[in-house]
């Protein structure tokens, strides 16, 4: 090349840097107005656990669409913008930097898995609040006071549920727990019910563990099961490894469905499409009451089963009350969204998230303290191939001495 | 700098060390999957020695290298003997053996996972850093005796043992060497993120880096480096329509490459034109410097 080239190419190099260097030079300071509210959702729209995502964004799709056709939060339209963790643990981490370096006042993380804990550990390393609602109690334990799961401690959550059940079937003596002992929510949340049904006389046998996403037949699940020769069994995972089993198990010769408490995994449509007639007359714990008549849940129910041919399902729920828990909180707190009050405000909304008297969820009214959500439990027993209710079980905020003292929020600055 | 900015270029830097792991020993001819194992071994040790223990980040990060050299030097007395695609399913499986050991350790969280990983502070550089180092020690292999050994052994493991070069102690060495490296990127990995879990390092780190070496160019160690940074802003920073097909867009770009430069992008040929030119350049920059200071 020739020199005068080479010099060509250096200056317009040395051009480029300082034009952009130039370019960084701060602009002069304009008048902020709020144009909109922007909300950060942390979700897995592809890999594994987009079979859960994709429905929960319709659902947030459908939130922010009511919210913004009813005036939106505070006059302001809320705009959702979702970051797809792709179920990877490394892609979670990287999109919720992304959502961080937007400075968001709250987060939304509609995620479960090893993905959704390396978020919440990133929000809260950042002291950014995150309603995080499909995690798992534990998960929103070991982050606390920067998140929220709207569920109660494990020990409290599902006991009440449980003890209905029991009570209905005072014949079940024994029981055998069915979980994914590789999740660590479904791990914990399973164990957690072992004490208080120990202390209502039952006597948990060994566990039967399956990895749901890499068992390919549960013939062998339901042959450890049915060796026990329990009274009972009770099942903690996804939707379709119950179905399965449960099909599994009269295959070989159970029938009396009433002996399995099938919990939380009975808020997945997968359990009744495959369960179809082999699932009838087992119980099934919930967080809400799938016949309330409230105008929003009868309105979200109608349209999501118009979507789709599937049952509605926790999930739907949840996505389509977290943007207006935002709006609640905005509203109430009296958020302006101002950048130069973000500290302040975030702090504003995250006290107002952590401890709440009472919250009008879809269907019931709930108190949040410390994080943890006093809720009524919902049981149900299966029929003609859906949840019918039979007990609302109030529970009550007893603390759990081993989550005690329970972390606290730096106080909102002046 | 912005925290997306931060967290791309600590995983560009993981990601390098775990492909210059894979790629020395591919160098060697057989494909090795065991750095994505170490990296779970990394990741837990050192989180496990600064949280718990209350060790410095520093020590931390050298136990768990140390660690991943022992965890990697029994397995490789047996598969520095065998064929590549022997060692590939092996070391595939030594991951899922690695997941479930850890996610059956209560005493580091099990299928809980392992969090508050303290924060350290300057480890963007310090990552950085790493990197040039262990990248100087990459670029003086390839360009040893030991380099041409790895290179005789790739092309023909039985001329290479005609030519006096033991396979077997050369791929011992380089197991354990990227059994460290893997077990460093794991360190960076848990220092990084803050939380660690078995499912962190799986699978889908092993396709990353398949993707990243091959289509990068694995017959020299700077494929990698200029690669993994574009191929992992896809992951990353594209517009989400298009982002959800990171995964077609990785595979169509494999098999492309695999059939159309099976070399990958940066091969010998393009490293050596490079440097031809720049020397050429450099050498005419200095004449003309001579010329104008005789003048």
């Amino acid at each position: 090349m020739k020199a005068k080239s080479k010099l060509l190419v250096l200056v317009t190099i040395v051009i480029m840097v300082v034009a952009s260097v130039a370019g960084c030079a701060k602009a002069p300071e304009e008048e902020w107005e709020l144009t909109e509210w922007e909300i950060p959702v942390i979700i897995c729209l592809t890999g594994g656990y987009a079979s859960s995502g994709i429905p929960a964004h319709w659902a947030f799709l459908e939130a922010e669409k009511d919210i913004n056709a009813a005036g939106g939060i505070a006059g302001k339209p809320i705009r959702l913008v979702f970051y797809d963790s792709a179920t990877d643990p490394a892609v979670g981490a990287m999109v919720t930097s992304r959502a961080l370096d937007r400075n968001p006042l709250i987060a939304l993380v509609y995620d479960a898995g090893p993905q959704s804990l390396t978020e919440m550990q990133l929000l809260y390393d950042e002291e950014v609040f995150a309603i995080m609602p499909a995690a798992g109690a534990d998960a929103n334990l070991r982050y606390r006071p920067w998140n929220t799961g709207w569920q109660n401690y494990d020990e409290i959550y599902q006991s009440p549920a449980d003890l209905e059940w029991l009570k209905r079937n005072p014949d079940i003596k024994t029981i055998v727990p069915i979980l994914d002992g590789t999740m660590e929510y479904y791990a914990t949340t399973s164990r957690a019910r072992y004490e208080p049904l120990e202390a209502a006389g039952v006597t948990i046998l060994d566990e039967v563990s399956i990895e749901q996403f890499a068992t390919v037949d549960f013939g062998p699940t339901a042959v450890a099961a049915l060796a026990q020769e329990a009274d009972g069994y009770i099942f903690t995972f996804f939707g379709y490894p119950a179905a399965l089993i449960i099909k599994e198990m009269h295959k070989r010769g159970f029938a009396e469905n009433r002996r399995i408490n099938i919990a939380f995994c009975g808020n997945y449509p997968e359990l009744y499409k495959l369960g179809g007639e082999d699932i009838e007359g087992a119980y099934v714990a919930s967080v809400y009451d799938f016949t309330s008549q409230d105008p929003r849940w009868v309105s979200i129910k109608g349209l999501y089963e118009a979507w789709t041919d599937d049952q509605m399902y926790w999930g739907i729920w949840l996505a389509y009350e977290m943007p207006y828990w935002i709006k609640h909180a905005i509203e109430e707190t009296g958020v302006t969204g101002d950048p130069a009050l973000l500290e302040k405000e975030r702090l504003m909304l995250a006290h107002w998230s952590y401890n709440n008297p009472s919250y009008p969820f879809l269907g019931f009214d709930a108190e949040v303290i410390n994080g943890m959500t006093i809720s009524p439990i919902f049981l149900n027993i299966i029929e003609n191939n859906t949840m019918k209710l039979v007990a609302k079980i109030p529970t009550s905020p007893i603390p759990v001495p081993k989550y005690e003292p329970a972390p606290q929020l730096p106080p909102i600055p002046d | 700098m912005p925290l997306a900015v931060v967290s791309y270029l600590e995983f560009v830097a993981i990601f390098i060390i775990l492909g210059w792991a894979i790629y020395i020993v591919y160098r060697a001819g057989q494909l090795y999957m065991a750095p994505v194992f170490t990296m779970t071994v990394g990741a837990y040790t050192s989180a496990y020695l600064a949280r718990d223990l209350d060790w410095p980040f520093g020590l931390a990060l050298i136990a768990a290298v140390g660690l991943g050299a022992v965890f990697t030097f029994l397995p490789a007395l047996g598969l520095a003997r065998v064929p590549s695609f022997a060692a590939a399913i092996s070391t595939v499986a030594l991951i899922f053996i690695g997941q479930a050991v850890f996610r059956n350790l209560e005493f580091l969280g099990g299928a809980r996972g392992y969090f508050n990983v303290p924060d350290i502070e300057y480890l963007l550089p310090l990552m950085y850093m790493t990197l040039v180092i262990v990248g100087f020690f990459i670029y003086r292999l390839d360009h040893s005796h030991l380099g041409r050994a790895m290179e005789a052994v790739f092309t023909n493991p039985d001329l290479a043992a005609s030519l006096g070069v033991s396979t077997y102690k050369l791929r011992l060495f380089l197991h354990v060497v990227a059994g460290a490296m893997g077990a460093l990127a794991g360190a960076f990995y848990a220092f990084s993120v803050g939380f660690v879990h078995p499912y962190s390092f799986g699978f889908s780190i092993a396709l990353f880096l398949v993707v990243f070496i091959f289509v990068g160019g694995y017959a020299t160690m700077w494929g990698l480096v200029i690669f993994t940074p574009i191929l992992w802003a896809i992951s990353v920073f594209l517009p989400g329509a298009i982002a959800i097909w990171k995964d077609v867009i990785y595979g169509v770009l494999l098999i492309a490459i695999l059939i159309l430069r099976p070399d990958g992008v940066i091969d010998k040929k393009v490293i050596r034109a490079i440097s031809t030119k720049s020397q050429a350049w450099l050498g005419q920059w200095t004449i003309l410097n001579k010329l104008k200071a005789r003048h």
